[in-house]
């Protein structure tokens, strides 16, 4: 069942993977292009909308965006950065950025897509390869041979 | 005396520790090609040249023309291959609004006003990239 707030705003539940349930207004939850197109082919059953892959953890950090970029007009811009850029680094780590970057992208909010991969672009940008490999634990599939092949046909870009 | 076959034993305990690392591994090595793409098509030119080394799964994603496209629109150091040339299969094509795209910023390149000088890679012999730097606007 759909219920509505003293201000008469449509509030929707989602639900996460591990079974947290987060009842938000529904101009909040819109903020998801994923999410508008359901409410809008009316798969919200009894106003409760499944997230099937997203955590408890990183959908209530969601919301708190959603939230806050729901409620700030154009105005607030300069207000609105600095949110962002506190949101993001509250987040803490690599790990927990990907995770959200992962349901920005299933929800398909740009902003927060936006925000984040630049997040972590930044977070590589400077870094040998042996660093990023690290950060990522990424295993280096390179033959020594290939390896040489690549830094060769890439190495006029060193000045 | 009898000789004891550790061997399975080995390969258990292996096992165990491979997939206590792979746990840690997986994060990033589960990751779909579009959010990799999402965060590497926002890197400096010059370092996405340097992020091929990483891996072959990021040389592969980084050596395509539909990045190259997304890298032109999106960040604030631009590359740009020649397009007679196939060499890393990393070209740009020279047609519409690209073109556009390009010339607008090789003028401001110019002017320097709003763009640091550029590194003209091509000067060096056999070179088919140029890379351009911008610079925010102060």
């Amino acid at each position: 069942m759909s219920i509505t707030t003293e201000n008469n705003e449509k509030m929707i539940t989602l639900m996460s993977s591990d079974g947290e349930e987060f009842v938000v207004e529904e101009a909040v939850a819109a903020q998801s292009q994923t999410i508008k197109h359901l409410i809008e082919d009316g798969c919200s059953t009894e106003g409760s909308i499944p997230l099937p892959n997203v955590t408890g953890r990183v959908l209530s950090e969601v919301i708190q965006y959603c939230k806050k970029h729901s409620s700030s007009d154009d105005k607030e811009e300069k207000e609105l950065e600095a949110w962002d850029a506190e949101f993001v680094k509250a987040a803490d780590d690599h790990v927990a950025l990907t995770d959200l970057m992962m349901a920005a992208n299933f929800l398909d909010i740009k902003g927060l897509l936006d925000l984040v991969a630049q997040t972590l672009a930044n977070m590589i940008t400077g870094k040998s390869p042996e660093e990023v490999r690290r950060m990522w634990n990424i295993k280096n599939d390179f033959t020594p041979e290939e390896a040489e092949k690549v830094r060769k046909e890439n190495q006029w870009a060193f000045e | 005396t009898m000789a004891v076959d550790y061997g399975p034993l080995i390969q258990i305990l292996v096992g165990l520790f491979a997939t206590r690392k792979n746990m840690k591994k997986a994060a990033f090595e589960s990751l779909p090609d579009e959010i990799i793409i999402e965060i590497l098509s926002r890197l400096p030119a010059d370092f996405i040249v340097e992020c091929r080394r990483v891996c072959k799964r990021w040389l592969v994603l980084t050596t395509t023309p539909a990045f190259a496209e997304l890298q032109l629109m999106r960040a604030t150091t631009v590359i740009v291959a020649d397009c007679s040339s196939h060499r890393n299969s990393f070209y740009i094509d020279f047609n519409g609004a690209k073109k556009q795209t390009l010339l607008h910023r090789m003028r401001l390149l110019d002017c320097g006003h709003t763009m640091e000088k550029c590194s003209l890679l091509r000067q060096r012999e056999g070179c088919p990239y140029v890379i351009f730097k911008e610079l925010k606007a102060s």
